[in-house]
């Protein structure tokens, strides 16, 4: 039974059920390593929490989406990968201000500040792919073209 | 592929945009500080008209004397360390250069202000009608990069060939750098494995590489904000030369000094080791954890247990104790380069105030007067040029040796108190200088007596009773040598270590029959009592015998790291309580005003610039001006964005402000570092540099500017010790005093940073920093207290340590009861970035300790909104109030008021990029909005074609 629900399934399918699974996985794994690396301690700049809403949102819908189909839900799950990952992208971007005037990237460790850095760039590039999963997978049909 | 997939793809597309195009446009708005100053977008009033105009017809004057002023200050700054058989100026022409600095030099340190970038040492050379050596300096080209952070990139000496020195022999010119800044201390092992201020392999290799060639002359040009180990110059140059981060034009003056159409005339600022590590405060430098707390930038510690004993004042008071075989001076605990018992000469290659000069300089001490009731010591000095050819000016700075009591307060053997310049004096020509200094400088704060004026308070600045010997010298070492022969103390010698008589002819002894705690009991301006406010700042406070602090009275003394201290040790719970603290520790005191007492939002018809003239006293009036904000204006005023808007119900205009202080960041000229203007030892030079400044700001639209720089050099690895002027307290404060009163005079509110205790980079957020009172008074509060007082200056920014357990800029014994009541500062004090801040710098905190505004965190504004309108604290309300008139009163001295008149009307006219992005934004929703409508129009055709 559990096989039949990967029967005959279209592209779009996939990718919207890789994406969201994907980004489920990544956004916890991100907020933990987060955790870790800042120690939980930017209480005011670390918004964080934000991506992972949305994203296990995002991520969740594009399941759903994936094996029930609704007209505008893939819609709604792009833009809740667009508000994560504009939440996460605004995280990243906010040191780049201060690139002329070397202030660290939330911290005054240079190793965390390192980590930091190095943590979100990563984690923007992977999310930005599975972003553009969502949208590719809104462009193709839901169901697979019956052959004649 | 169907209608209905493109468009419901295309709205996704631009689902997943929007959203993104939003989140960056609340980044842009957040950062628009950051982003008005990237597009050159500032508020300042013109630059022609006012108060506070420019003293140049057009910016091309004003440029071209800024430009003249950069090299004199790269002259009268650069330090001549050696010059062996007149090496410098040079004669011939054809040079080879050595070093990757010598292309790839550093203009400025790592910091704010303008970039790392300007006019080249090979082109200024070149420029000064040299020829260089091609093939060396392409050879460097390919196989060099920028030095960095624990990278001082030095190239491999193996592309040094010896056939490329053909015809270039006249002189090797060899150029070391080190770099470091914000965040970024040098590194005690770098990425060499070395000490980063030590000389490297390859840098050794190069000096022999050069001394086996047969140059005629070997220079060396020390490119470096930061003290270097340089016990090595004598083996391997002729001549060498300090010339710190010159700035833009800074390598002008450099080729024309070299070529001798220029003289060096600074002197040193920090005394120069041999083995750096031999400071007394380098045990007790970079990080160091408390054992029981783990949070980031609440758990870090720094004491200064080296107490008063920084930079000269270690090496020179243990010298004096040598000499005269007291107080185990010879010691082997402190030695480093001594292998045994402690010996200055091995352990001090220059010291403190060192610099030579192409000319050469007699020096009469004419007359020395200490006047008790004015508080004046005077000092005539006559001073001639001894040299057959060479013009030069020289500067006489002025110490003092003090009456040390056994077993009593700590003392300095010697501290500058003063000094002047002559102007440029020809062979032959002399000039008598008149050196005035306030005794102040040199009084000795006691915290453990009753105060003379209240005695109900504890703390006062004392004069002890015994001889004062006044002196002038080649360099400290040389005046204290001198002092110490006018007492009669033999057995003297110099840096070197060859034995001198000392000069007692340039010595004046003073007697001071008994002790004086009157003279200081209040402040000399204000006329407040100077009390104890500090006494918490000291770890031993809260866990006795936490910490030895080095005493003169044994130099067995001599720090050891202070370690392994436990906040769980201190009985009172207070470490405890401030470090871990995640939020406000600030309580509402218990009479708190009722929000009921203030008026808001009324309209009394009184303009800012209608203030111009009320004095600060007038608590009527400017109680009547600020009942006119709203809440929401007086709530807005805090959170600075490089910037603050209008506020219109008072025609207050937007103002912008700027990183510095080396210049001003994407507007201004890169200045030589302060550093190395502050070598200069002249007053004149400062106020240029003030001025120069100011001149740059009012031309930009600036109004503010964070700078300048008045931590201490405690030690040489300080990242930003570039920027800050010395390790003297004295020094910094006569400096940041003529600085100040510059700018302020022209209309720049110079922030004064970084309010205090920021005096090294690691662990700067946060940590918990140590020292007794009278090391706090005078060593860091010292480096400020002029720029701050007699300087005028109208602003200062707060640092992100903390002074004893809380944060600076929430210290209200430091905000208020010291700088504004004590001392009498009436100006905005601003947060330095408190966005990388805000867990352990709260906003009701720092506003109620004196803080002014929070640099660049405009979110604070929001917290303060709420304190006012949803927790009516009366008291957050009153102090907020008192801040704005600092903001107010301060800004009405500023060039924000050139062409202001009660006509004008202000408005927060929108920046157009703002009105492009809301723009964009509103674009992308209309477009989302219609692929949606498309897409359904075409999801309903397709379902009823499909039905049919």
């Amino acid at each position: 039974m559990f096989g039949k629900l990967f029967l005959h399934k279209p592209l779009r399918f996939y990718l919207e059920l890789c994406g969201g699974l994907l980004a489920v996985i990544a956004s916890i794994i991100f907020f933990a390593l987060d955790r870790q690396v800042l120690g939980g301690n930017i209480r005011f700049d670390d918004s964080s929490y934000i991506t992972l809403i949305f994203l296990i949102a995002g991520g969740a819908l594009s399941i759903v989406d994936a094996f029930f189909p609704l007209p505008f839900l893939g819609i709604v799950t792009a833009i809740l990968f667009g508000l994560g990952l504009g939440s996460h992208l605004r995280l990243a971007c906010f040191p780049l201000a201060d690139v002329t005037n070397p202030a660290p990237f939330f911290t005054g460790d240079k190793i965390v500040a390192g980590n930091a850095t190095t943590l979100f760039f990563t984690f923007l590039i992977l999310f930005a792919i599975l972003a553009l999963f969502i949208v590719i997978a809104n462009f193709l049909p839901a169901k697979k073209k019956q052959q004649n | 592929m169907a209608k209905s997939n493109i468009f419901k793809g295309v709205a996704a597309a631009l689902g997943l945009v929007l959203p993104v195009a939003a989140y960056m446009s609340v980044l842009a708005f957040d950062r628009e500080g950051d982003v008005n100053l990237f597009l050159g977008i500032t508020a300042g009033g013109p630059a022609d008209v006012g108060k506070y105009k420019s003293a140049y017809e057009s910016k091309d004057a004003y440029r071209a004397a800024e430009i003249d002023y950069e090299i004199r200050t790269i002259e009268e700054g650069s330090v001549l360390l050696r010059n062996e058989n007149n090496a410098l100026p040079l004669t011939k022409t054809n040079i080879t250069l050595f070093g990757n600095a010598a292309l790839r030099p550093n203009y400025h340190g790592g910091s704010g202000g303008p970039s790392n970038s300007g006019f080249s040492l090979v082109e200024a050379l070149k420029e000064d009608g040299f020829s260089l050596n091609q093939k060396v300096l392409d050879k460097i080209e390919a196989n060099g990069h920028q030095a960095g952070n624990k990278d001082i990139a030095e190239v491999d000496p193996s592309i040094y060939d010896p056939a490329d020195m053909a015809g270039y022999k006249d002189a090797a010119i060899v150029v070391f750098s080190r770099y470091g800044g914000e965040e970024n201390d040098l590194d005690l092992v770098d990425n060499d494995g070395v000490p980063e201020l030590s000389l490297h392999e390859k840098e050794r290799q190069t000096l022999e590489f050069v001394k086996a060639q047969g140059f005629e002359k070997v220079i060396v040009l020390l490119n470096t904000g930061y003290v270097m180990e340089t016990s090595w110059i004598e083996e391997y140059a002729d001549a060498a030369l300090w010339i710190a981060f010159p700035g833009s034009y800074g390598f002008k003056g450099v080729a024309k000094m070299l070529h001798g159409s220029l003289s060096p005339s600074g002197r040193l600022v920090d005394l120069y080791p041999t083995k750096i590590e031999s400071s007394a405060a380098m045990p007790n430098w970079g990080g160091f954890k408390f054992d029981d707390l783990v949070d980031l930038y609440h758990s870090e510690y720094l004491v200064y247990a080296e107490g008063i004993y920084s930079g000269y004042k270690y090496y020179e008071t243990r010298y004096a104790d040598l000499v005269q075989g007291i107080h185990n001076a010879n010691a082997a605990k402190g030695s480093v380069a001594s292998l045994g018992a402690w010996d200055y000469a091995a352990e001090v290659v220059y010291p403190f105030g060192y610099g030579l000069s192409y000319a050469s300089f007699s020096k009469t001490l004419d007359s020395l007067t200490w006047d008790r009731a004015s508080h004046k010591v005077e000092a005539k000095v006559t001073v001639k040029n001894t040299h057959a050819s060479a013009s030069s000016r020289h500067s006489v700075p002025l110490y003092v040796n003090v009456p040390y009591i056994e077993n009593g307060l700590e003392k300095s053997a010697v501290t500058l108190i003063g000094y002047e310049k002559t102007d440029l004096l020809a062979p032959g020509a002399s000039q008598t200088l008149t050196i005035t200094a306030d005794d102040y400088l040199f009084a000795s704060y006691d915290a453990s007596v009753d105060n003379a004026a209240d005695p109900t308070k504890k703390g006062n600045y004392v004069f002890d009773e015994g001889d004062y010997v006044f002196a002038i010298g080649e360099s400290s070492h040389d005046a204290l040598n001198n002092a110490l022969a006018k007492r009669g103390i033999g057995g003297l010698y110099d840096e070197a270590g060859d034995p001198t008589p000392g000069n007692p002819s340039l010595a004046h002894l003073e007697h001071l029959a008994s002790r004086d705690l009157q003279s200081h009991a209040k402040n000399e301006v204000t006329g407040q009592v100077v009390s104890n406010h500090f006494q918490d700042v000291d770890v031993n406070h809260f866990i006795p015998g936490a910490v030895d602090y080095m005493t003169r009275a044994d130099w067995n003394s001599y720090p050891d790291p202070v370690v392994g201290l436990k906040a769980s040790d201190d009985a009172s719970g207070v470490i405890r309580k401030y470090m871990t603290a995640f939020e406000s520790f600030y309580e509402k005191p218990a009479d708190a005003p009722d929000v009921s007492s203030f008026k808001f939002g009324q309209n009394n018809g009184k303009k800012f610039i209608s203030m111009a003239n009320v004095a600060y006293e007038d608590d009527e009036a400017w109680n009547s001006f600020l009942d006119q904000l709203s809440l929401q204006e007086l709530a807005q005023i805090p959170g600075e964005k490089m910037a603050n808007e209008a506020i219109e119900s008072v025609s207050y205009p937007k103002n912008t402000s700027c990183d510095g202080p080396d210049g001003l960041q994407t507007a201004g000229v890169l200045h030589p570092s302060q550093t190395l203007a502050a070598a200069s030892f002249s007053h004149e030079l400062l106020k240029l540099r003030g001025q120069f400044l100011a001149e740059d700001a009012v031309y930009a639209g600036i109004s503010m500017v964070y700078g300048g720089g008045c931590n201490m050099h405690r030690t040489p690895y300080s990242g930003r010790n570039f920027e800050y002027y010395s390790e003297d307290s004295n020094l910094s404060y006569l400096a940041g005093r003529d600085q100040g009163k510059a700018m302020s005079e022209k209309g720049l509110l110079g922030a004064f940073k970084h309010f205090l205790g920021n005096d090294q980079e690691t662990n700067r957020h946060g940590v918990a920093t140590f020292m007794t009172e009278q090391m706090l008074r005078e060593g860091p509060a010292r480096a400020f207290e002029g720029a701050l007082t007699d300087g005028g200056a109208m602003a200062n920014m707060g640092s992100f340590n903390r002074i004893g357990v809380v944060p600076t800029s929430s210290c209200r014994p430091l905000m208020t009861d010291l700088l504004r009541t004590e001392w009498g500062f009436k100006g905005i004090s601003i947060t330095d970035s408190s966005k990388d801040a805000k867990n352990y710098i709260f906003t009701a905190d720092a506003i109620t300790a004196g803080t002014t505004l929070f640099n660049n965190d405009s979110a604070r504004s929001e917290e303060v909104r709420a304190l006012l309108a949803r927790s009516r604290d009366g008291y957050v309300w009153q102090q907020l109030r008192l801040q704005a008139k600092n903001f107010f009163y301060s800004y009405l001295r500023s060039n924000i008021v050139n062409g202001l008149s009660e006509d004008t009307v202000v408005s927060n006219a929108m920046e157009w990029w703002k009105v492009a992005i809301i723009a964009i934004d509103a674009s992308l929703g209309a477009l989302l909005l219609g692929a949606l409508a498309t897409y359904g129009v075409f999801l309903i055709k397709e379902k009823k074609k499909e039905a049919k």
